[in-house]
């Protein structure tokens, strides 16, 4: 359907919750979950058939009025507590969301008579089954939901998927293996301490990015997190050598694992998504690869460790018990986790960077700095038409710096690319300083001499930081949302006013401005220069002085994606006179032979084939001039006959070029060309090539 | 769109969840080892598509989780189920729990058959308490054991009637997306597929609607009266506003039903076409030459009364191509029109630039009308209340230009203003003259 091809635009991890839910020889249970009150809406009627057939799903309004975030609670459980005339707020607190869910569950077919009653039943059910506020769940039984969600067996590779209605749980989960150790090790570690922690447990399919050492980590956000990081590594070697007793014998195998049964024998980071329907696969697809299953196994790692999540849950266990005894309220004691829980602390970190469409850097046992984020989409390529959705201010560009026919796979960046900040150099430059890795430092050298006016290519040449680890820090800046990677920028190219650039936002755009460069045209002055017919930047720069600073400008609009490259594009057309002309003679049998090798490879001849006239006698394009069929060879051959030698040799070496995919504004970057003489070539074959923008015009100046 | 396997699951009171019936044999859990004695028939037994009993807790699962649709990932299919649980003394331990599952593949998009899901289980849900088709009240709860084979022989009567069902529902649905199964004389399962559409994007008073279909033969009296009044209107000159006021409806109305028609693609929006507008090609126009049809397509469209015969006076699609890549920033239409005058004989230049648009290889480069000085709050003292003061009736011209000032102020393109304010392109420009505004193109 519509939702595969077309992944939606906007953000939205259509994140309800994070739970934690795990097993041990009691039984399941479910320590902490974030938000402490999900707000669960059923899904925004997608579709009118759905809405129309199903009676299940309307929702009540008593569920809108719900809110997650503390202070909310904290006014909404004193209300409720007055209200009632209980003076137990946290009872007021609790059985106002039960009857919420129930409410929902009922098709709302209840009214707030009814409503009430419930609530007090819902209290005298309290009373007698000693439940506790956390003992349910958007309206399921915490222990029945624990159990669901910690099955004996592992279905597929690991990923857990099933749903509720509407609520989607998905995660990994994590089990201790029968040797009672969490994670598989490749071999048996006898001289313990001497490795580092970090290097030993790289097993079952990392994605190789932890040989990258700066991929994990963010770029110097949350400096402090990063610090204690840098400083606990060393400490984090003495617990794993008092933790590899456990390794020593079988005796100890079977005693770990009866010890650790008891505390826990599998956990489960559960995320709860309410995603749209037609949105289904998709959202829970993100979540599941960018953030659930990383988080899980960092918690993996952490665990096989130190057993640092059965920790964290015995502490939660802990304060959660004292909780019940001092009759603390529902939002107080959530406080209290998070504030004395590391693992409380991250799951709420991560719901709330992650719901919130942002980066999550969280600190796990005070050692593991993880960032998490379901990667933005920072550029489009198609502008979206009047009726799809609009997400205006995105860059709009069809430089695709990804994998640009380098043969380098996707990982790399193009080396003729380089990077526009996102953020302020000097910001993320402070940022690096506060760290004080190895990693943090080659970051830093590369932020200062990266600017968006030159290519990786000769950034490295003048830097000396060699090409290859330019492009995996660039890459790095990138995936963490501190850069975009663009074609240099250049005054000889062209640039028009972004139709995508977010005009409703331009009055900011245009303070902002105003602040950044008081001294030069206003921004809308600039914009209005941008907007006629294509022309080279450098025509609106006055004097050669100014340069430096329109090129700063450019660089500010590009940033916030007020403009954006206007790129040539150019196929090869074969008129009917050089048809005519071309020596080979094709014999009357060979006509129709030739003319389906063409149309199974590149000529496209857009004629009737039924027609009596040979389709290869009228104007045509040569859709794959680099690997032309042998009679597309000779007509190119026939094109270039009266041209020197040396703009024939160029123009074989354009031809790759000319295929409709390709800017003509690489050739002299990429063919290390003069651009005039690529001007040249271009202009004795003017009446070959159709351009989709006045190329030769726009380039005069040469 | 297949189901891979429809199954049904109950919980026996010995045995804990099973399943009864399913379609097709064998696809849900392996058949019995004693069944199949004969070792070389047993080889041609697929193993099942998934594991039962690992699922089983959530198709045949607690009180909590039933009367709920539960789906569940297992081994790359997805299992969609409505566990539906009856309390009855009548019953052994005083409920019948049973769920009808659908079998999919993981990837695919299941929300049609949440319906059908929900459906199979409320309909059953009815027929057993009102008539107890499924198990009835044959099943005693002081059944003794030597009635046991008795007891195993009345399931196996049970699975055969849901057999039957069931097999017709997935035979029906996955070749002709409906089903209508008579039951008894008073029931029958009627279930239709309908495709989850995405929620018809808004409609805006300066859209043009260009229609699909020819929407004239389509009309019955039946439907909507909004719709009869404006269809003969969509003529993809008209906007959206100009229509409501042509078929003398209102705009909200009209605006509705725009967007369901628009839902079920009867309509596609473009915007208002104009002599003195831009459009640039995008790098989609590549699918002019790559794509089978489209240039054809094409053709034929921009030529509205094609005469047979008279191909030569056609252009070619070089021509047609070459034509769409000469559009570009900064060039109005109708200069383009004067210097192609020549190729454009007998093309029709709104359908040649609505084509375009609606394959999505040109836009429209809009006017856009910005405050030189950025926010445009300082713009209104002094100067305009003096002229305002010296025109006679000058109210009505400073009533036109703080209009234009708030549109201009809240970032609204020039077709946007031209619609509200019902003037011209030209004379919103000529209006904003002196005011402080610089036209950008986007």
């Amino acid at each position: 359907m519509a939702s595969a091809t077309n992944p939606p635009l906007t953000p939205n991890s259509c994140l309800v919750a994070i739970l934690l839910v795990i097993r041990s020889s009691s039984g399941s249970s479910l320590p902490f979950h974030f938000p402490p009150r999900p707000r669960f809406e059923p899904t925004p009627a997608a579709s009118r058939i759905t809405s129309l057939t199903t009676d299940y799903d309307t929702s009540t309004s008593s569920s809108s009025s719900n809110s997650s975030s503390d202070e909310d609670e904290d006014r909404q459980s004193t209300l409720n507590g007055r209200h009632n005339g209980t003076g137990c707020m946290t009872e007021g607190d609790y059985s106002d969301s039960e009857s919420r869910t129930r409410v929902s569950r009922r098709s709302g077919k209840r009214r707030d008579r009814e409503v009430s009653a419930e609530r007090a039943q819902e209290r005298d059910d309290r009373v007698r089954e000693g439940l506790m506020p956390w003992d349910k769940f958007l309206g399921i039984r915490t222990d029945v939901l624990a159990g669901l969600l910690t099955p004996y067996t592992a279905s597929g590779k690991g990923k857990f998927e099933i749903s509720v209605d509407d609520m989607v749980f998905v995660g990994q989960p994590v089990r201790l293996r029968p040797d009672g150790t969490w994670r598989k090790r490749k071999k048996r570690r006898k001289s313990q301490g001497k490795t580092d922690a970090g290097n030993d447990d790289d097993d079952e399919g990392e994605n190789g990015e932890d040989s990258i050492p700066v991929q994990e980590e963010g770029p110097g956000v949350g400096p402090k997190d990063e610090r204690l990081n840098a400083l606990s590594r060393n400490g984090s070697d003495t617990i794993d050598v008092t933790n590899d007793a456990d390794d020593e014998g079988e005796a100890g195998d079977r005693e770990a694992r009866r010890k650790q049964n008891e505390i826990m024998s599998m956990f489960h980071m559960v995320f709860v998504l309410n995603p749209p329907e037609l949105e289904y696969h998709y959202r829970v697809r993100e979540v599941y690869e960018y953030v659930a299953k990383r988080f899980s196994r960092a918690l993996k790692y952490e665990q096989a460790k130190d057993g640092y999540v059965s920790r964290e849950v015995q502490k939660i266990m802990r304060l959660k018990e004292h909780a019940a005894h001092q009759d603390m309220r529902y939002s107080e004691l959530w406080r209290q986790l998070t504030d004395n829980s590391s693992l409380a602390y991250a799951m709420m970190r991560v719901f709330l960077d992650i719901s919130q469409s942002r980066i999550a850097h969280v600190l796990l046992n005070n050692n593991f700095a993880l960032s998490l984020q379901i990667p933005a989409i920072t550029e489009i390529s198609v502008l979206p038409s009047i009726t799809d959705p609009q997400v205006p201010g995105l860059p709009l560009t069809t430089a695709n710096s990804f994998g640009d026919e380098e043969h380098k796979g996707d990982t790399l960046l193009g080396k003729h690319f380089t990077l526009l900040y996102l953020e302020d150099a000097a910001t993320i430059l402070k940022d690096l300083a506060a760290e004080s890795t190895e990693a943090s430092a080659s970051l830093q050298h590369f932020v200062k001499s990266c600017i968006p006016t030159q290519s990786f290519l000769t950034i490295s040449q003048q830097s000396g930081i060699p090409l290859h680890e330019i492009q995996v820090l660039a890459r790095h800046l990138v995936q963490w949302r501190k850069a975009r990677a663009i074609p240099p920028l250049q005054a000889r190219d062209i640039y028009i006013v972004s139709p995508n650039a977010d005009m409703k936002r331009l009055p900011q755009y245009i303070e902002k401005y105003r602040k950044e460069f008081p001294s030069l045209p206003a921004l809308p002055k600039i914009l209005g220069s941008l907007s006629g017919s294509p022309k080279m930047y450098n025509t609106i720069i006055p004097t050669k002085d100014h340069r430096p600073a329109y090129l700063d400008i450019l660089a500010w609009m590009m940033k916030y994606g007020l403009v954006t490259q206007l790129r040539s594009f150019a196929w090869v057309k074969v008129p009917r006179s050089i048809k005519l002309q071309s020596p080979i003679a094709l014999p009357d049998n060979m006509i129709n032979s030739t003319s389906s090798l063409l149309s199974n490879s590149s000529a496209s001849l857009l004629e009737d084939p039924e027609s009596e006239d040979p389709a290869l006698l009228r104007d045509s394009f040569i859709l794959e001039p680099d690997r032309a069929s042998g009679i597309e060879s000779a007509w190119l051959e026939m094109m270039t006959r009266n041209q020197s030698s040396d703009i024939k040799a160029l123009f074989e070496r354009f031809l790759k070029y000319l295929n409709g995919r390709h800017a003509l504004e690489k050739i002299p970057v990429r063919e290390m060309v003069p651009r005039k003489d690529v001007r040249k070539v271009f202009k004795a074959l003017d009446e070959y090539i159709v351009y989709v923008c006045p190329f030769l015009e726009t380039c005069g100046n040469y | 769109m297949h189901i891979k396997a429809i199954f049904f699951a109950i919980f026996h009171p010995q045995n804990g969840p099973l399943v009864i019936a399913q379609v097709p044999d064998h696809s849900v859990t392996p058949p019995p080892p004693s069944c199949s004695p004969d070792p070389t028939q047993s080889v041609d037994i697929d193993p099942p598509l998934i594991d039962f009993d690992r699922i089983s807790d959530f198709l045949i699962p607690k009180q909590e989780l039933c009367h709920r649709l539960v789906t569940v990932v297992t081994d790359q299919y997805r299992v969609l189920g409505y566990p539906v649980c009856l309390v009855d003394p009548k019953y052994p331990r005083n409920e019948f729990i049973f769920n009808f599952s659908v079998v999919l593949e993981e990837e695919q998009d299941f929300s049609v058959y949440k319906s059908v899901v929900r459906k199979l289980a409320k309909m059953f849900k009815a027929l057993e308490e009102q008539t107890g088709w499924l198990i009835g009240d044959w099943v005693e709860p002081e059944e003794h054991l030597d009635q046991l084979e008795k007891q195993q022989e009345r399931w196996r009567m049970v699975g055969a009637r849901v057999y039957a069902l069931i097999e017709q529902v997935l035979e029906d649905l996955n070749n002709y997306s409906e089903c209508m199964i008579p039951i008894d004389e008073s029931n029958s399962i009627n279930i239709k597929l309908f495709p989850t559409y995405a929620p018809p994007p808004p409609v805006q008073p300066f859209h043009v609607p260009v229609s699909t279909i020819d929407l004239a033969t389509h009309i019955t009296t039946s439907w909507d009266l909004t719709v009869q009044r404006i269809v003969p209107f969509i003529d993809g000159i008209n906007s959206v506003r100009r229509i409501s006021e042509l078929a003398n409806c209102d705009y909200k109305l009209t605006a509705k039903a725009m967007s369901h028609l628009l839902y079920y693609g009867c309509l596609v929006m473009t915007d208002v076409f104009q002599f003195s507008a831009i459009y640039a090609v995008t790098p989609e126009i590549s699918m002019l030459l790559h794509e089978k049809g489209v240039m054809e397509e094409c053709i034929a469209y921009i030529y509205p009364s094609i005469i047979p015969g008279t191909e030569n006076a056609v252009l070619s699609g070089v021509d047609v191509f070459t034509l769409y890549c000469s559009l570009g920033q900064g060039l109005t239409l109708k200069k383009w029109c004067m210097e192609k005058s020549q190729k454009l004989k007998g093309v029709d230049v709104r359908r040649f630039i609505t084509f375009g648009v609606i394959k999505g290889f040109l836009y429209r480069v809009h006017k856009w009308p910005v405050w030189t000085t950025g926010l445009g709050t300082q713009e209104t003292p002094g100067r305009e209340r003096v002229k305002m003061g010296d025109v006679l009736g000058g109210g009505r011209e400073d009533e036109v230009k703080a209009k234009l000032r708030k549109f201009v102020k809240t970032g609204c393109c020039l077709d946007e203003i031209c619609t509200e304010m019902q003037m011209s392109g030209k004379e919103v420009l000529e209006a904003m003259e002196d005011m402080d505004v610089t036209i950008l193109c986007r």
